[in-house]
């Protein structure tokens, strides 16, 4: 059975290049184009991971993982995707409970070695 | 700004006034007083003078007095030895004696020019000595014998004298009497006044100073307490405005600056947070992009989306490592940003200056290898510890020990560190191309790359150095440079010891 990611991300050509690369890891995705998208989603299907951009409109990443955590979802592994990563964003991410905190620019093959780590441990 | 005209409203008030005024009041009150004190005392010293004269000349007044009395006993005795002896030589004795009860009468009369009391009593002993002169002088004109009535006579008119000249003088001295008690009482008086008028004035002056200092020492203390305060950082301290004079001037110009101060502070403040904001938002918006043309290319260069030629492969590279240079200028920026205004915290715990070193030199190995340079360590034996932020100590090493390995093209790079009892002093040197004197004093500075040498595409962001300044700086300590062009380079980097 293939795992399920669901990723939230606006930007287009970021959510691409996550899109294709991960789907040659032979994952399936879905692809939310905002936070409250996103959560809208949860209960679509048994998500593996979720991969969180940090700057959206609408409901922004942090704004995602606490609700995320407060739900019946919260044993899901997240992964949050920054542009900032100052070591308060590495504290803000660990203390709402993300998994893993990857900055931007990221290097695709790193994320997916990174969400491979996550999923199958 | 315009300059503003201290106000001064017409208020009652004496410590409302402008502060000359409050001034010549106060010393006109002062010289009102001394003048009136004097005169006071002139007025309670000019009647005891004249009280003292006054005493004075009836005691020369009861003097002559005894000594008339005197004189009548003379002229009777001498009557008396006329009666008996009837010689005519006592007649010259008379005339002789008449002569000197004139002398001291004269003085008599003088003296009690002075004590008017007594001269109007004494007006009566004139005329009487004229009876008893004009009855010797007669008597002796016509022949010079006393018969028992004459004698008689003689003596009656005498003893009259003398009672009379005893009446003056037993009033003379009553009035000495009450002449010394005035005098007791006016001494008594002046004391009094004295002691009043000092009582009076120094409640009056007390007044005085009490309100002067309240009007004018209090407030300047409170506001130089304000100022201290100011300078200790409080901006939102202010002082009470006391009065309207100059110092109530004073004190609410100082308010107006607090205020205006405080203002711009605040602005400033708001400026800063958001050139923060600013800077976070546009590298934010920079990197959103550099994540797509890095992840795709990098996507490219492993040969995800099919395979690519050597030269497409090369021309990928090209653009990576242009979007790497991209992703540390950003960084840079944000680092130099921080870094200035003191919003950078560094997580300073022990660390050991050799193993971070180490780590720095181990990184560069392969790149000296390849570029054939000799990569030394002159390390102490002994370890050195330095109280900072490790990962920061390895940002100013690498960033050092990179800029070395990339000047030079031949030799060596080394890394010397010395020890003293206070700090650790580390120096990289390098046998590379140098820097001008010129390139050494603006080596610090902001996006300033040495002209000389390298190709750009080697060359840094132009920040690293800054950021290396002001991390040393940051962990209290100094960074500077030396070098002959064509012969090499050094950076000494001085960091104060743990104990």
């Amino acid at each position: 059975m293939k795992h399920a990611i669901l990723l939230a991300e606006d930007e287009e050509a970021i959510a691409k290049l996550v899109d294709y690369k991960l789907k040659k890891e032979g994952y399936e995705i879905y692809v939310a184009k905002n936070g409250q998208e996103a959560l809208d989603q949860l209960g679509a299907r048994e998500w593996s991971l979720i991969i969180l951009d940090v700057m959206m409109p609408v409901r922004d990443g942090w704004q995602v993982l606490k609700e995320l955590k407060a739900s019946q979802y919260s044993t899901i592994p997240v992964l949050m995707l920054t542009a900032k990563s100052r070591p308060k964003d590495i504290s803000n991410a660990a203390e709402l409970g993300a998994t893993q905190l990857l900055g931007k620019p990221f290097d695709p093959t790193e994320l997916a070695a990174c969400v491979h780590k996550m999923i199958e441990g | 700004m315009a300059r503003q005209e201290a106000q001064l409203p017409p208020f009652w008030r004496l410590t409302d006034q402008p502060l000359s005024i409050q001034f010549w009041v106060a010393g006109g009150l002062v010289f009102l007083f001394s003048v009136t004190s004097v005169a006071v005392l002139l007025v309670q010293l000019s009647s005891q003078t004249s009280t003292s004269i006054f005493l004075k000349k009836t005691y020369q007044s009861l003097n002559r007095l005894n000594q008339l009395e005197q004189e009548v006993f003379n002229q009777q005795a001498i009557v008396l030895e006329k009666a008996i002896s009837q010689d005519r030589a006592n007649d010259q004795k008379l005339l002789k004696a008449q002569k000197s009860w004139q002398n001291v009468y004269s003085a008599f009369e003088f003296s009690v020019l002075g004590v008017p009391g007594l001269a109007d009593s004494a007006k009566r002993l004139g005329p009487l000595y004229q009876r008893w002169f004009d009855f010797i002088q007669t008597l002796i004109e016509r022949n010079g014998k006393i018969g028992t009535q004459d004698f008689a006579l003689a003596s009656q008119l005498l003893k009259e004298i003398g009672q009379n000249v005893h009446q003056i003088r037993d009033f003379g001295q009553e009035l000495l009497l009450s002449q010394e008690l005035k005098e007791k009482e006016q001494g008594h008086g002046t004391f009094f006044s004295v002691a009043g008028l000092t009582l009076f004035l120094w409640i009056v002056f007390s007044f005085m100073l009490s309100q002067l200092y309240s009007s004018i020492a209090k407030p300047i203390s409170g506001l130089s307490r304000g100022m201290n305060r100011y300078r200790g950082g409080d901006f939102a301290t202010r002082v009470a405005v006391t009065n309207r004079s100059q110092i109530g001037f004073l004190e609410s110009s100082f308010n107006d600056m607090a205020e205006k101060i405080e203002s711009m502070v605040h602005d400033l403040k708001k400026l800063d947070q958001l050139k923060t904001d600013f800077l976070s938002t546009v590298t934010h918006e920079l990197r959103t992009p550099m994540t797509s043309i890095s992840g795709y290319v990098k996507l490219l260069l492993i040969g995800d989306a099919g395979e690519i030629s050597d030269i497409q492969k090369d021309f990928l590279k090209i653009i990576d490592q242009n979007v790497v240079r991209l992703a540390h200028l950003i960084n840079d920026i944000l680092d130099v940003e921080a870094l200035e205004s003191g919003k950078v915290e560094l997580n300073k715990q022990d660390v050991d200056l050799l193993e971070v070193l180490q780590e720095c030199c181990g990184t560069f190995r392969m790149t000296a290898q390849q570029k054939n340079l000799k990569l030394e360590t002159v390390f102490p034996e002994k370890t050195a510890k330095i109280f900072g932020d490790r990962a920061r100590l390895v940002q100013i090493f690498m960033n050092l020990i990179s800029n070395s390995i990339k000047y030079t093209q031949q030799g060596y790079v080394r890394v010397r560190v010395e020890q003293n009892d206070i700090a650790s002093v580390i120096r990289i040197e390098d046998s590379g191309i140098g820097l001008t004197t010129e390139e050494q004093e603006n080596l610090f500075q902001k996006f300033y790359r040495a002209p000389s040498g390298i190709t750009s595409s080697e060359s840094g962001t132009g920040l690293g150095l800054v950021i290396v300044k002001n991390l040393v700086e940051a962990h209290g300590g100094k960074v500077s440079v030396e070098s002959v062009p064509q012969q090499g380079t050094k950076f000494t980097v001085t960091l104060p010891r743990v104990l």
